[in-house]
């Protein structure tokens, strides 16, 4: 008991002297959030055309009636390994193209900066991976990035069947470069996937996404 | 480091935060980036390296004395070109976390930012530290702490980042003797600890006076001009969440007679109101020859007041930037005024960034200022204390209580 109440002191003392930054963590500091709500509507999501690996050209609006996933990657940044060492990224991709998903892994990455890729390192790296997108855009000049003002690699983006951006954000709501952290953390692609396939508003529209900066 | 330190801040420059590319270019006012120093022999744990950055945890004495509270160091340094991130990292990065493992009845405080610089290429805007930069922590030993030496052990994971990003995390270990009486100090340890606190952003007497949000998504900070240095030339707020504002938008300073405003940006996605505004206002001033480039900072906590709208002179405003789509009333009002659907935007004839501007007679306030009393009300921040870097009162919001943050040992 005395020990406690000496904790508490001591801990008074320490709160004097120390500063006003409680949370250590952008965890914390992004769940002091006080209202993450939808606006109620979703804004319409831009339309790009971007050439995949394969030399073809890809625009949203081919996508019409089906929804859209969005994934900005870069495979060298640690967050993006941290999705696809754990496998969770993976999984993502062969489960939601398994529910007619379309999955679109964009780099918008510029010619000589980090992370850049040919289009034969890309299906190379998508191989070893096993990654499972639909297609690997290679948004060189950002056009696609910019339009979506994707910031992070990761930053992720659901696109609904009528062309409506119901989702923005983080991949899920652990920001860490630790590969076990994907198993635990709630996922926010998922959970918006879900319940708009489920024809439920879409909980958490927006969130600040984590990851290495895009190279534009 | 240099030429670095400039081509990446002209870049920002020109990124339009334009408030004079003086600020960017002197390393002084930074948070505590020099050439490395040499570790301390003593008081120190040993240097960890671990993804570009030299870590480690000092104390400003050699030995602990029972019931005493101290500030230790957490010291990174970064290899040049690199940097580690502020507790908002900004658009991009992560910021830096502490674990502790004290002993039984040690506790230690939540760790203390110096007020970091601004990194920003391709309109991705992030926070944090290049070259040094030591986190001040508070240390508790209690008061019946036995003699003998203990280890004080910290856990730091960051991210490091140049052109590319590597995660760190580096074990420290502090060991020092108990001993009752006053202990001796460990010089160095305690210059970079005294410096680094030094840095910290100020918790009282902010010039931040209030904050309104207009339905345009712009909140606008008032300063109280008088509170400002006269010569400063660099205003900048660090929002401590990452989520309400677009870090890579331009602040843009105005002056109206006694304020100067500061305009910041929403996030375009952040439809809700937001009803309060925390983060660090940083000032610099100009050095020039003979005096060296100086950076002062405060902590800011104000709600944020709707904007009392004035009948909108243009009849029809510029639509907004996204597509036309009907927008619902901005949700949850507290009584008070409802904002006008289509507010004017800032006049376009008001010249931005005057600071400060010599100009004897300011320009009229746009129509979306509220009409404010002349004389300044004190700041709704906490209470006044006496030591410039105290805790302010729990503040509501928070979700961590004080004493369950996460930077807590794991003491039994």
């Amino acid at each position: 008991m005395r020990h406690v109440r000496l904790a508490l002191i001591v801990l008074l003392a320490c709160g004097l002297v120390a500063g006003y930054a409680w949370s250590s963590t952008n965890a914390v500091a992004m769940s002091e959030s006080a209202a993450t709500q939808p606006s109620g509507e979703a804004p319409k999501a831009p339309d790009f055309a971007v050439v995949d690996s394969h030399g073809e050209t890809h625009h949203l609006s081919d996508y019409a009636g089906k929804f859209v996933v969005l994934e900005w990657i870069n495979h060298e940044c640690p967050f993006v390994r941290k999705h696809y060492e754990s496998g969770n990224m993976q999984k993502l991709q062969e489960t939601y193209t398994g529910k007619g998903v379309v999955w679109l892994s964009i780099c918008s990455s510029a010619p000589g900066k980090q992370g850049n890729m040919s289009a034969e390192e890309w299906n190379q790296a998508t191989a070893e991976k096993n990654a499972k997108p639909t297609a690997v855009l290679l948004d060189e000049d950002g056009t696609a990035g910019h339009a979506y003002e994707a910031k992070t690699t990761p930053h992720m983006f659901v696109i609904n069947p009528a062309g409506e951006l119901i989702y923005q954000g983080a991949i899920d709501d652990t920001p860490s470069a630790d590969k076990a952290d994907a198993a635990t953390a709630h996922n926010y692609v998922t959970a918006a996937l879900e319940e708009a396939m489920a024809g439920q508003a879409v909980t958490t529209a927006f969130t600040k996404s984590y990851g290495c900066s895009v190279k534009y | 480091m240099a030429r670095r330190i400039i081509r990446g801040w002209g870049l920002v420059g020109l990124a339009g935060l334009g408030l004079g590319a003086a600020w960017w270019m002197t390393p002084a006012g930074a948070a505590g980036e020099s050439a490395s120093a040499e570790p301390s022999e003593t008081a120190s744990s040993a240097v960890v390296e671990s993804a570009h950055v030299r870590a480690r945890l000092i104390s400003p004495q050699v030995a602990l004395t029972p019931g005493q509270s101290m500030t230790l160091g957490i010291v990174l340094e970064m290899e040049e070109g690199w940097h580690t991130y502020w507790m908002n990292p900004g658009d991009a990065g992560l910021a830096t976390t502490v674990t502790w493992e004290l002993p039984a009845g040690y506790q230690v405080g939540p760790v203390q930012w110096p007020t970091p610089r601004k990194f920003g290429e391709g309109g991705i805007t992030s926070y944090g530290y290049e070259g040094r930069v030591v986190l001040p922590v508070a240390l508790g030993v209690p008061a019946e702490a036995p003699p003998g030496v203990v280890s004080v052990r910290a856990e730091v994971k960051y991210l490091a980042c140049k052109e590319i990003c590597v995660p760190g995390r580096v074990e420290l270990r502090l060991e020092l003797p108990v001993a009752p009486g006053p202990a001796e100090v460990a010089p160095e340890n305690q210059k970079l600890i005294h410096e680094a606190t030094e840095r910290l952003p100020v918790e009282v007497e902010s010039p931040a006076v209030s904050a309104t949000e207009d339905g345009n998504g712009k909140i606008r900070v008032e300063l109280a001009a008088e509170q400002l240095p006269a010569e400063a030339t660099e205003v900048y707020f660090f929002p401590k969440r990452s989520d309400l504002l677009d870090h890579a938008a331009e602040q843009v300073v105005t002056r109206r007679g006694e304020r100067i405003v500061l305009e910041l940006s929403k996030l375009a996605e952040r439809h809700e109101r937001v009803t309060r505004l925390r983060g660090v206002l940083s000032v610099t001033s100009e050095g020039d020859q003979a005096t060296p480039a100086t950076r002062r900072a405060w902590w800011v906590d104000l709600p944020v007041e709707l904007a009392m709208e004035a009948p909108a002179e243009t009849p029809t405003p510029p639509p907004p930037p996204s597509p036309p789509m009907p927008h619902p009333p901005e949700p949850p009002v507290p009584p008070g005024p409802v904002p006008s659907p289509a507010p004017a935007p800032t006049p376009p004839g008001e010249p931005p960034i005057l600071q400060p501007p010599p100009a004897p007679a300011p320009p009229e306030p746009p129509a979306t200022m509220p009409s404010e009393p002349p004389v300044p009300e004190p700041p709704e921040t906490p209470p006044p204390t006496t030591e410039p870097w105290e805790n302010p009162p729990e503040r509501p919001a928070e979700p961590s209580p004080p004493r369950s943050n996460p930077d807590e040992g794991g003491a039994d």
